[in-house]
């Protein structure tokens, strides 16, 4: 074997070598195995390629490549056989598996029926409640003393453009929820926004959660430093009208009424008939 | 709907007492009914619970006006207050030719005023009748007890079509004849017109 053979082994070699290290997952025993492998198949593809093209049938002329056309024949050799040795050496080593990020996904696309493990813990066993004769959307006291305002009704959003605070006693808003005395501590009214009354006053009882009462007002000091539960921020505070109606200015109250067509009647000299005192007719 | 008899040369009309539970409903008719000449009324039918809260209605039929040589005979009616008898409220005021909305001056129970004057308007419209067709006029009922809101408020919540209001503490019989007399003028004001029109 000349010089130049030498060189061609030891790029095989290393050309092995690398394909081996990394389709081995950097196994030594296997690249060691896969570059010996190499050798003998790029050896053994090179001597079927020369004798299939009848340039020298001989192993003397793979071991001495001279002239070009040798030299085409072990490179071809060289590079079928990398392929080969990769794909080996990658089944051997279970390399055909996803990249673990591509595994990630593929399991969430998978359907599954039963619920998220996040969803189940949300789910908690709901309990029938105490039958009450009232008329639906009537506001309502449960057994345990919790307020709630009729069925259906969503917390209000504050009206734009009021400004100014509305003082609620702190007793009122304990009397709603009893939970919110530790909160409240030391205060002896709570000053809401006047927003988010306005768009109640027409029902004569303000109801807000305990969320929009803490998280907008004075209160949020308190709570801060310990944000009570989500349950415990869904509870409804009802604010009867005599804690709010004194501090709305009374331009909210204005309204301009329409006479219905009866009173607008002439009025008929057989009404006179009644008259409009206090004593019996 | 008024009703006319002309055999009898009699006109009926029915007016209903209406409010949310104990407003003092009853005990409007009850003053009437003590305090009116016998010869002008009979007498006073009563539904009650042995809790004296009305069950089914009150009715007191009484006789206070002539027009053109009809005698006007009005049928008082009550409504029992309590949520749970809303048919029976609807089956009273059926026909009624005018309302009296008795409601409570108590701060603690404005909420119920306003579900009652819901509760009335949609009823009401259950036989396409509403209140800027038949005449109704507030009652402030109460207004003796200490806690009551004031009227400007209740004006607010209850009377956006500007119709009168009365204040009233029905026991001592204060308001009582005043919002009847008021409530009758307008019936009367009302079945005038629609006599002349050719309506009736």
């Amino acid at each position: 074997m000349n010089t130049f053979g030498i060189i061609l082994l030891l790029v095989e070699i290393a050309i092995y070598s690398g394909i081996a290290w990394m389709a081995s997952k950097k196994s030594l025993p296997l690249t060691l195995i896969g570059v010996l492998v190499g050798i003998f198949f790029g050896f053994l593809i090179s001597l079927l390629a020369a004798m299939v093209t009848g340039a020298t049938p001989s192993t003397a002329f793979v071991l001495s490549p001279d002239g070009a056309s040798n030299i085409v024949i072990i490179v071809i050799a060289t590079v079928v056989t990398a392929g080969v040795l990769f794909g080996l050496l990658s089944w051997l080593a279970g390399n055909n598996e996803p990249a673990p990020a591509v595994k990630r996904e593929a399991e969430k696309q998978k359907f599954n029926f039963a619920p998220r493990p996040a969803a189940r813990e949300a789910v908690k066993p709901m309990m029938i409640p105490n039958r009450t004769v009232v008329k639906p959307g009537t506001p309502s006291v449960t057994n345990d003393g919790v307020h709630t305002p009729a069925e259906g009704f969503m917390p209000v959003h504050p009206t734009e453009g009021v400004f100014g605070m509305v003082a609620i006693p702190a007793a009122t808003i304990i009397d709603s929820i009893p939970e919110a005395a530790k909160y409240l501590e030391g205060m002896t009214t709570v000053r809401v926004r006047l927003a988010l009354f306005i768009p109640q006053l027409k029902k004569a009882t303000a109801w807000l959660t305990w969320r929009q009462v803490a998280m907008q007002s004075e209160a949020e000091r308190a709570t801060e430093n310990d944000r009570p539960d989500v349950e415990l921020l869904n509870r409804w505070v009802r604010i009867p009208p005599q804690v709010y109606v004194s501090q709305v200015p009374i331009e909210y109250f204005k309204v301009t009424t329409t006479a219905p067509v009866w009173m607008k009647q002439t009025p008929v000299t057989q009404e006179e008939q009644f008259p409009l005192d206090e004593g019996p007719m | 709907m008024a009703s006319i008899n002309y055999a009898t040369k009699e006109i009926n009309c029915k007016l209903v007492y209406y409010g949310p539970g104990m407003c003092g409903k009853t005990t409007n008719l009850q003053v009437i009914h003590s305090k009116l000449d016998a010869n002008k009324r009979a007498e006073m039918v009563s539904l009650a619970t042995p809790g004296e809260r009305t069950l089914y209605f009150d009715f007191l039929p009484i006789s206070m006006a002539e027009i053109n040589g009809f005698v006007v005979k009005f049928g008082l009616y009550t409504v029992p207050g309590q949520v749970m008898y809303n048919a029976t409220r609807k089956l009273v005021l059926r026909g009624a030719d005018g309302v009296v909305f008795v409601a409570d001056s108590q701060w603690k129970l404005m909420q119920e005023n306003v579900d009652s004057l819901e509760n009335l308007q949609s009823n009401l419209a259950e036989y396409n009748v509403n209140l800027n067709e038949l005449p109704y006029i507030m009652q402030y009922n109460k207004r003796d007890l200490p806690d009551i809101a004031p009227t400007w408020y209740m004006d607010y919540l209850l009377n956006n079509r500007g119709v009168p209001t009365y204040d009233a503490c029905a026991p001592e019989g204060k308001g009582v004849f005043t919002t009847l007399s008021a409530l009758c003028r307008f019936v009367i004001r009302d079945l005038v017109h629609r006599f002349e029109s050719g309506s009736f």
